[in-house]
């Protein structure tokens, strides 16, 4: 059982009508989707496609559920409306297509519906509350007479930049229950400022063309045109409650909603005429300029402010005021704006406040800051000069300008710079981009390994044995010679032992032969050398001297030994003169 | 008659002509200076400038050319000046303070953190040298080195050596110091991509060209580094990192 109420539940069914099929251009139409079923409030809000003719300006819905007691089954069922509000765009016959709406697998499709559009408003008038006058002498019975949105622009034709106030009124001979934006036109190619948007319904009386109407302020816009050329600005569309009369006693009268449009806006945008002034940066209005300088004469260190304030109407949202130039010792702080707005978006003022401070003494003058605009009620440009002002400054006490740089604040005791540097012209010769620099450092290189190979040549010879004795026999001759020396001084006896020693023992390191050789040895070998014979013989007979002097008695006697030392420094200077070679 | 006269005011013309090319630069400098003393700038800078057109590289040029330039009003011109002096000789105190002066009245501020005091101490080392000084030490070390390796090898032969050899490292670590000194200095002398901007305003884009988003305004003195280039535009680098776009025209590159 359960499972054929599931069956049954399954299904669904579509429906779609409209509530007219015969509106007027300015009505709004409402079409509703019916979908009906225990399951109908499963599928979701169906889209409407693109429908040529009418735009879709929102959805709502509503269900309502049924349960009903067939063959002694309980049936449920679900009623879900959607109900569309389309705005007519033009007139003539329009059909809305055939819906489609899937639900598990299935497809349903609603009826297409042809709507004929007609120019005006066909609307039935219900019947008018008029204020003060009956409702029989209302004339018109078509509902755009009664209940309408006027629409004021101040100039369609407006220059680029030009303030342009827009307001909305609505007008009624009905009473007004509640009231809602469907649709706010989006004023593209404007830039746009709300004045003035009701939070209560607030109708006063007002006369239009001898009749009486409530009428309400719904929209107060100013907007300045950022493009030039043709723009539209659609409607703005209004849903509005009505309360019906009541009819008879019975009828307690009911509310009824209908949708009201105003006129689209046309406007051709002017561009701002050739001409414009340098300094001119857009500014549209008309205004007044006014300055003020706090002080005008003045110590070093003192500051005043230079102040200009701009009045007037136009785009001050938009609007650039030029910056002072700055002058030579005075300095400029960055300068205060303020901008304040009235409420009509178009007329207030602008304030620049610049806080100078004098950093040297002498007369300056303040340039006057100009200001250009186009003036749009006299179509000319404009340009505003303020006043020049003249500024005296005298020497102040000692300033510490405490001013911060990119590296960090610094506290300079004076305010100027220094004096210049007398300098004697010399160009900068970098070293490292000479040469001589470069061949410096190699020089300094190559000696180490010049050294080293000094060093190294030094070692080689002090390596070799003989030769270090060749160099030594020449000290132990010294030492020996100046024991002599001595003891020739004191005609001391033992002047032949060191003498002979001495002579011998250099003699047996420069032939490199043993120590203590006896002097025929000696003598024998050193003939075997290059030494000429006349000193050969000579150290022989030295030799000879000394062996006498000391072995032999009487042999020794003081007055030889002055000629004999004579002879041992003849023996040793002619010894060290030449170099020993042995003869081959 | 009027053909003589215009041959006479010919040679005259040329005369005095040739007679200023044959005046010496070290002339025109101490005319420059002495129009300076007499406050005189726009002689006095006038004079430097042909100085300085001629090639000479000269501190003391470059920072009366900037005090020139200051007396003149021209901000970011005379900082330009003050750069190129303290490039050459970082330890020219005169043009540190005149160039910190003239900071304070440019009108862009850009906050910087303040560096520590072991930084602050290595920048002051790192700017008490010039090049010349630096290549100076340098040769000074190595000769050090090259003596002290000689002393190592001869007289320290057969004694101990951990004098010699711990005087040598203590020298080749003073030379490393100073040579790496030497290079970077070297190459910030030789380097071109600090500059000023010598126009009133400057306006960095997000790309080389008007069309691209501004990205800042930046006034003249102000100084940053050049980071890339595209036809007519640099890409520059402020100080706190922000970089942009800017016409090529508008600064001008702290360069000998």
């Amino acid at each position: 059982m359960s499972c054929s109420f599931l069956l049954q539940a399954a299904e669904l069914e579509v429906d779609a009508y409209a509530d007219r099929t015969t509106i007027g251009v300015q009505d709004a139409l409402q079409y509703t989707i019916e979908v009906t079923g225990s399951s109908a409030d499963k599928i979701g809000t169906p889209s409407l496609p693109e429908i040529d003719g009418f735009t879709n300006s929102g959805v709502s819905t509503s269900s309502s559920s049924s349960y009903t007691l067939v063959n002694g089954s309980f049936q449920s069922s679900v009623t879900k409306k959607y109900i569309y509000t389309l705005l007519p765009q033009k007139t003539g016959r329009i059909s809305i297509p055939s819906i489609t709406i899937k639900y598990k697998k299935q497809q349903y499709k609603t009826r297409s519906i042809m709507i004929n559009v007609v120019p005006g408003s066909n609307e039935p008038a219900p019947a008018t509350s008029n204020p003060g006058t009956s409702s029989s002498t209302s004339g018109s019975e078509t509902l755009a007479d009664n209940l309408f949105i006027d629409v004021q622009v101040s100039n369609q034709q407006p220059y680029q930049n030009e303030p342009v106030t827009v307001n909305y009124t609505l007008y009624s001979k009905y009473q007004v229950t509640s009231l809602s934006f469907q649709n706010e036109p989006a004023y593209t190619g404007f830039w746009k400022e709300d004045v003035f948007t009701p939070n209560k319904i607030n109708f006063t009386r007002s006369n239009r063309n001898g009749q009486i109407f409530n009428s309400m302020v719904l929209k107060k816009v100013t907007i300045f045109p950022s493009q030039t050329g043709d723009i539209t600005v659609e409607p703005l569309a209004m849903n509005v409650d009505i309360r019906t009369e009541s009819r008879s006693f019975f009828d307690f009268g009911s509310s009824k909603t209908y949708t009201i449009k105003s006129k689209s806006l046309k406007f051709k945008v002017k561009p701002l005429p050739e001409g414009a002034p340098d300094n001119f940066n857009g500014a549209v209005g008309s205004f007044s300029m006014d300055s003020s300088i706090s002080e005008s004469k003045l110590k070093v260190g003192d500051s005043f402010t230079w102040s200009v304030t701009l009045t007037g109407q136009g785009n001050f949202n938009n609007l650039e005021l030029g910056r002072l130039s700055e002058i030579n010792h005075l300095r400029f702080l960055d300068p205060e704006i303020s901008t304040q707005v009235n409420s009509d978006k178009i007329s207030g003022s602008k304030t620049i406040r610049y806080l100078v401070i004098a950093q040297e003494p002498g007369s300056f003058s303040v340039p006057p800051l100009s200001f250009s605009y186009f003036d749009y009620k006299q179509k000319k440009y404009r340009t505003l000069r303020t006043s020049t002002y003249q500024l005296d400054v005298t020497e102040g006490d000692k300033i510490i300008i405490a001013g911060s740089t990119s590296q960090s604040a610094v506290h300079l005791e004076g305010s100027d710079i220094g004096f210049i540097i007398n300098h004697k012209l010399s160009s900068l010769q970098l070293w490292f981009d000479s040469l001589y620099y470069w061949l410096l450092i190699l020089l300094l290189f190559i000696t180490f390994p010049f050294t080293l190979m000094l060093q190294k040549r030094h070692d080689s010879l002090a390596a070799d044995f003989d030769y270090q004795r060749q160099k030594k026999a020449a000290r132990i001759l010294k030492k020996y010679l100046k024991l002599a020396t001595e003891y020739q001084k004191t005609s001391n006896k033992d002047f032949y032992a060191a003498a002979q020693s001495g002579m011998s023992n250099y003699l047996t390191d420069k032939l490199k032969i043993a120590k203590g050789s006896r002097s025929e040895e000696i003598i024998n070998i050193a003939a075997a050398y290059s030494m000429p014979a006349e000193l050969i013989a000579q150290i022989q007979a030295l030799f000879l001297r000394c062996n006498e002097a000391r072995f032999m008695p009487g042999g020794f006697s003081a007055e030889n030994i002055n000629q004999d030392f004579d002879k041992l420094k003849h023996i040793i200077t002619e010894l060290t003169r030449f170099k020993l070679k042995r003869k081959n | 008659m009027k053909k003589s006269l215009l041959i006479i005011l010919v040679a005259l013309f040329s005369f005095g002509w040739l007679n200023a090319l044959e005046m010496s630069l070290d002339q025109i400098n101490n005319e420059a200076i002495q129009a300076y003393q007499n406050k005189d700038y726009d002689t006095a800078l006038e004079k430097f400038l042909i100085v300085d057109n001629n090639g000479i590289i000269n501190a003391n040029l470059y920072y009366n050319i900037a005090n020139c330039y200051f007396r003149q009003g021209s901000l970011g011109l005379s900082i330009l000046y003050y750069e190129k002096c303290l490039k050459m000789k970082p330890d020219h105190a005169a043009a540190r303070k005149n160039r910190d002066f003239a900071l304070t009245l440019t009108r862009d501020k850009i906050d910087q953190e303040e560096p520590s005091a072991l930084e602050k101490l290595l920048t002051k080392l790192y700017n008490s040298f010039d090049l010349n000084s630096v290549a100076l030490l340098d040769i000074i070390l190595f000769a050090l080195l090259i003596l002290l390796l000689i002393i190592m090898n001869t007289l320290f032969r057969q004694r101990d050596k951990s004098l010699p050899v711990f005087l040598i490292f203590l020298v080749l670590i003073l030379l490393t110091c100073s040579a790496t000194v030497s290079y970077l200095k070297y190459t910030s002398f030789h380097d071109t991509k600090d500059a000023v901007i010598i126009a009133a305003t400057a306006i960095g884009y997000s790309g080389p060209g008007e069309e691209y988003t501004r990205v800042f305004t930046i006034h003249e003195g102000m100084t940053c580094r050049v980071e890339d280039a595209n036809d007519n535009w640099l890409l520059i680098k402020l100080p706190n990192g922000i970089g942009g776009w800017v016409e090529e025209n508008l600064l001008q590159r702290v360069t000998f």
